[in-house]
């Protein structure tokens, strides 16, 4: 596949997904000319890439949209909901027609040709005197076809006669300033005293500074009908920013030198004198102030160019596969290792230099992770704009009038877990469109306004990022969820619980309510299949509801999926790794404490009982456990619970490495880590554990 | 209006001649307009053009007047413009001709391009 068209189809897929948010941002703010011009700008680029790059029948259908856009922008026509519906499904065709390049399925002509077939209806016939729709838009397109402007240094002098022969100079320097900005600077030095002068020749020639994005033909062409009249020397002093790259153009001496009018000799004669080089040059006769006046001209009009174009630039980026970052992680992660391992071999030695330079290692080593974990943040706001085009069909769908807000889209997630997280996340807000809001009638009826709303948010809390979904809607019915799961056999009739334990239940392998709901949240899945995608991310999912009110889903991430700032503990011979962000504190367990406990697995923690769990056992690992063992006391899922251990070693950072297929079934682990002397730890699942222990209780 | 008018005065009895101009001071006037300049620094020590009238001016038109005025530095005699309005100041900001020092001739600062009135 041609890069050229990839690059095409990646910048086509964003640009339609501004155009998506921009829509629906319009269709809230219709007035808003930003966003119009936002939407138009979008689809003009579509097209025109579009056509640049063989996407014929992309650039055709999109002139079409862009056309009635246009009319929009030059206020002929206002944004209705039809409008908006309509360039929304041409936006679906446009990324449809795109995925069929690559093999998708193909669009059908008769659907675009519906599509505009609607929007022409939309527009209004066109008011007398006012210029033709189809006029407005080739005038736009010569302006931007021609791409970044480039600074033209011409230097235009005109045979003697030339003004005799019919020629008016002026009429060619005004043409030219049609074509962009434009400075000219008239040399006047072989103009004779009044004696000599022959009137109506011309003693006069000009340097202009012209920047344009015409092109130099459009240049030549002004000056087409005294070619042979003239001396034209066209040079382009500034590209347009391909090959500069900062704001400062050439000193005088280089401009005057490039231009023939000093030799290099006479500059650095002068140079060497340091003073200010314009006024020596003319002191000492070398060239003539206007000669300088001409190049401080045509210094200052680049100099003017490239700062304009260096502030609209500087907040630029540039494109890099996503592979290309993975790998950088990757390499990020072995070097953390390796450091891990300098630092620890380092001590062992005792070597004072050894150890300063393992030191200065490490600082840098951090700073490098952090970098590159860096690097791969992107902000959450891309997937919240795709729910807003989920809310709004859904609604449409479901007969309910919802509106979707989102707060801190500008939220920084690693790019991984951003896109792990979007099956989830669309499944949440089905569940809340569908069972969550309901309907209008309904909803005025129970004394709240019509309109439902489902609000998104994403929030930093320490180490990691909260994302909750917060509905208006009726809320959990929790007689009905506790009905359900002493039905499916998950609670035993008996049990007390509290709100949250129930409302907990619905994320409960088998509690899956799909077969009974609509086709919008029916996909069989599970609120359970959620909870395991959330595990996997090592996040958490927790649920609120008021019955009436609504129900708020709160998930935790952490920020990155690559290195964890852990607690690296031992049992026997073997390391393992708990996430230290959930671990609390470090308690001792001595026989004595174990013995007095009866049996059961509860310690006191300054006068309170914390379960625990014995991981010797659990991990069946062979051999005495020492006389004092060493509780390490989580937080998980509200409740805190110890996990007991030989020993505490200390703070690690790991760098998290997949168990690989052929382990991928292992409960209670989430993965391996390789240490400083090369031995590989396991990474605990600790809320994983915690709940496989609170079923065998509640079983027993 | 066809042609170039010029309307001479003398101002301030001090030997100054003021060329008043309308009209076009286009190429087929050039001639005309020279041998008025000449024949104006022949009779007076300080010469004004005042260029207030004019509907049109070309480039034999400014390069009269630039001529003029290194005359007028060779030859030690006043020379300057006045009543630069729109048409003048059009032609010479088109043409180019406007800056910020004078050429090598002009020794005693008196360029008529320069001062950013024009």
């Amino acid at each position: 596949m041609d890069a050229h068209r990839q690059a095409y189809r990646e910048e086509a897929y964003e640009l339609l997904a501004e155009l998506e948010s921009s829509l629906l941002e319009l269709e809230e703010t219709p007035e808003d000319m930003e966003l119009i011009g936002r939407v138009f700008r979008a689809m003009h680029t579509i097209k025109g890439s579009g056509a640049m790059f063989g996407f014929e029948d992309i650039a055709t259908f999109t002139h079409e949209v862009e056309t009635v856009f246009d009319l929009v922008r030059n206020g002929k026509m206002t944004v209705t909901r039809d409008l908006v519906n309509l360039t929304l499904r041409a936006r679906d065709l446009i990324k449809g027609m795109l995925d069929a390049s690559e093999g998708g399925d193909v669009v059908e002509g008769r659907e675009a040709a519906a599509v505009i077939a609607g929007l022409k209806r939309l527009v209004p016939p066109p008011e007398i005197g006012d210029p033709l729709p189809a006029k407005q838009v080739t005038a736009t397109d010569g302006e931007q076809a021609a791409g970044g402007a480039v600074t033209y240094r011409i230097r235009f002098r005109p045979v003697p006669e030339v003004t005799v022969n019919g020629t008016n100079p002026l009429l060619l320097l005004a043409e030219l300033r049609q074509l962009g900005e434009c400075r000219a600077v008239a040399q006047l030095a072989n103009v004779p005293e009044l004696e000599e002068l022959n009137p109506e020749s011309c003693h006069v020639y000009w340097d202009v500074i012209l920047t344009t994005g015409r092109g130099i033909d459009a240049i030549k062409d002004v000056f087409i009908f005294i070619e042979d009249d003239c001396e034209l020397k066209i040079d382009v002093i500034d590209d347009g920013g391909i090959l500069d790259t900062d704001a400062d153009y050439k000193k005088l001496g280089i401009i005057l030198a490039e231009r023939g009018d000093l030799t290099r000799q006479d500059m650095e004669a002068i140079l060497a004198k340091q003073k200010r080089f314009g006024e020596l040059l003319v002191e000492q006769g070398i060239v003539h102030p206007e000669k300088v006046e001409s190049a401080l001209v045509e210094q200052q009009h680049v100099k003017e160019v490239r700062k304009e174009r260096q502030a609209q630039e500087s907040a630029s980026s540039i494109r890099v596969p996503a592979e290309k970052l993975d790998l950088l992680v990757n390499l990020v992660g072995e070097l953390v290792t390796v450091q891990a391992r300098l630092s620890q071999t380092a001590t062992g030695r005792g070597d004072a230099l050894l150890v300063s330079i393992a030191e200065e290692v490490e600082r840098l080593t951090n700073e490098l992770r952090d970098t590159a974990l860096n690097i791969r943040m992107l902000p959450i706001g891309t997937t919240f704009s795709k729910f807003k085009r989920l809310v709004r069909d859904l609604s449409v769908e479901l007969g309910k009038d919802i509106e979707m807000t989102t707060d801190g889209a500008e939220t920084e997630l690693d790019k991984t877990v951003i896109e792990k997280l979007n099956d989830p996340l669309v499944h949440l807000i089905r569940n809340s469109i569908d069972h969550g809001i309901e309907q209008p009638d309904r909803r005025l009826a129970a004394g709240k306004p019509r309109q439902g709303t489902v609000h998104l948010a994403a929030v930093h809390s320490g180490d990691s990022v909260l994302i909750t979904i917060t509905d208006d809607g009726a809320g959990l019915d929790r007689e009905a969820i506790r009905a359900k799961g002493i039905e499916r056999g998950i609670i035993p009739a008996t049990a007390e619980l509290s709100d949250k334990e129930i409302y907990n239940l619905i994320f409960a392998p088998g509690f899956s309510t799909a077969r009974t709901v609509t086709s919008v949240s029916g996909r069989g899945v599970g609120m359970d299949v959620v909870k395991k995608a959330i595990d996997a991310l090592r996040g958490t999912i927790d649920l609120t509801s008021e019955r009436g009110k609504g129900t708020t889903i709160t998930i935790k991430l952490p920020l990155t999926l690559a290195i964890i700032e852990s607690l690296l503990v031992k049992i026997g011979d073997d390391c393992f790794v708990l996430p230290l962000s959930i671990v609390e504190e470090c308690v001792e367990l001595t026989r004595e404490d174990v013995k007095n406990a009866h049996g059961r697995n509860l310690a006191n923690v300054r006068d309170q009982i914390v379960p625990y769990v014995p991981l010797r056992e659990r991990f069946m690992v062979k051999g005495e456990a020492p006389e004092i063992e060493q509780i390490v006391i989580t937080q998980v899922g509200g409740g805190r619970v110890g996990f007991v251990v030989d020993h505490v070693i200390g703070e690690h950072q790991t760098v998290i490495k997949s168990l690989g297929k052929m382990y991928k079934d292992v409960k209670g682990l989430s993965g391996a880590t390789i240490l400083g002397d090369g031995s590989v730890a396991l990474i605990l699942d600790i809320p994983h554990l915690v709940r496989e222990v609170e079923l065998e209780q509640a079983v027993r | 209006m066809d042609g170039l008018t010029i309307i001479r005065r003398e101002e301030g009895g001090e030997g100054t001649l003021v060329l008043q101009l309308s009209g076009e001071l286009t190429i087929p006037w050039a001639g005309e307009f020279r041998q008025a300049l000449l024949d104006a620094f022949d009779r007076a020590a300080s010469v004004v053009v005042d260029v207030e009238n004019l509907d049109a001016v070309d480039i034999t038109g400014l390069q009269l007047l630039c001529a003029a005025h290194r005359t007028s530095c060779a030859r030690g005699k006043g020379f300057r413009l006045t009543g630069e309005g729109s048409a003048f100041a059009e032609a010479a900001g088109l043409a180019g001709f406007t800056r910020h020092v004078g050429c090598a001739r002009d020794v005693g600062k008196t360029c008529i391009w320069t001062g950013g009135n024009i």
